[in-house]
């Protein structure tokens, strides 16, 4: 291959240089030819410029479109609609914030989404639940009702004994009473 | 007799409350059985080690049995059984940071051989496979609570699976109704995330 690029040929090769597309051998030489030639240079840099420009504009829109769109729905509204939600699903909100709430989920799509969302978790959440109380296979009924009931008549004799023992050391103190007055 | 116990089934938990007020056991054992298995799915939403769940249950059991007689208005018997619940479970937190943390050899093990039990009773009686809730999804909702931290967890718990209201809730937790609210909707938020691929 010829070692020297002419301008007509460099020109030609200038817009794969600049998106990086050419062998390496071939972006070698376009190189060596930019290094000598001022003109090619020139046009190299202009176009690379114009290329930054666009590059940098198309990302700017892009970015605005994103934005643009989410923001329209990202209101106060829609931040108050957030952070209470979680109630409304509740049923724990006043008269006039549940009407908010309706109206923005009419309103908003994205409002309608998280609540949508929200209905799916508990959804998901209750069936767990369910399987949960389903694997629960053991009855601790009669067992406790039979504590209870043990205890309770221990509780019924504890008052006898109580009372019997009362009674025993009353006659013991007064038989030893009786006994000391007749001796002494 | 026969006759009687299927009375008792008919019955409203009120009526059942007032009724083993009065100290009839049979109203008392259908109540604990009605409560059993709610009490139960409590505490294996609150409560880490697996190995405790059914030692607290029958604690709380014992305890509803046992005072019974001191729960004033029958119509709060609900979120009176909750506070018994939230109070056994935050004695359990405060013994679990007495001890250290032990780590139990058997514990894999044990994980495998009952979720493998657990597996082959939902293949035979959940027909309905759209409202059928697979194993493996109720465990990982589970490992998502269990994640919360402990606030959260009992807040998200007495609401979805106890039904209480916020002023229950708040009362069971010796916190305000405005806290109550933000506990419930950031642990929501956090489910959501966590379960991202589930919703």
């Amino acid at each position: 291959m010829q070692q020297r690029l002419s301008c007509d040929q460099v020109s030609a090769l200038m817009t794969f240089y600049i998106e990086d597309r050419l062998s390496t051998k071939l972006a070698e030489y376009v190189q060596q030819h930019l290094d000598i030639c001022p003109v090619c240079r020139e046009k190299y840099n202009k176009l690379i410029n114009v290329v930054k420009k666009y590059s940098n504009i198309k990302n700017n829109i892009s970015i605005n479109n994103d934005t643009d769109f989410e923001n329209s729905f990202i209101t106060k509204q829609y931040e108050e609609f957030k952070s209470n939600l979680s109630a409304y699903i509740d049923n724990e909100l006043n008269d006039i914030e549940n009407i908010k709430i309706k109206k923005i989920t009419i309103s908003n799509p994205l409002a309608r989404q998280d609540l949508e969302k929200m209905y799916t978790l508990k959804k998901i959440l209750h069936s767990s639940f369910d399987k949960t109380k389903n694997d629960f296979k053991s009855d601790f009924s009669k067992n406790i009702i039979n504590q209870i009931q043990n205890s309770k008549e221990r509780k019924e004799i504890d008052p006898f004994i109580k009372i019997m023992a009362l009674l025993f050391i009353i006659i013991s103190s007064i038989i030893t009473g009786i006994i000391g007055i007749l001796y002494f | 007799m026969s006759g009687n116990k299927i009375q008792y089934k008919k019955m409203p938990i009120e009526e059942l409350v007032v009724l083993s007020q009065q100290n009839d056991f049979k109203a008392l054992e259908e109540l604990i059985k009605r409560e059993q298995k709610n009490v139960f799915a409590s505490f294996s939403y609150l409560c880490k080690k697996r190995e405790n769940i059914l030692d607290l249950t029958q604690e709380a059991l014992m305890r509803v049995a046992k005072n019974i007689h001191s729960l004033r208005n029958p119509k709060t018997f609900k979120s009176w059984l909750n506070q018994i619940v939230t109070n056994l479970f935050y004695d359990e937190l405060r013994k679990k940071k007495r001890k250290p943390e032990t780590v139990s050899i058997d514990e894999s093990d044990d994980e495998t051989g009952s979720y493998a039990i657990k597996f082959h009773l939902v293949d035979k009686k959940c027909k309905p496979h759209e409202k059928c809730l697979s194993a493996e999804l109720e465990k990982i909702i589970k490992e998502a609570i269990l994640a919360l931290p402990e606030q959260f967890r009992i807040a998200i718990v007495l609401r979805e699976l106890q039904g209480l209201s916020y002023e229950e809730i708040a009362e069971a937790t010796n916190s305000s109704v405005g806290t109550v609210k933000s506990r419930i909707a950031r642990a929501r938020g956090k489910l959501q995330d966590g379960l991202k691929t589930y919703i």
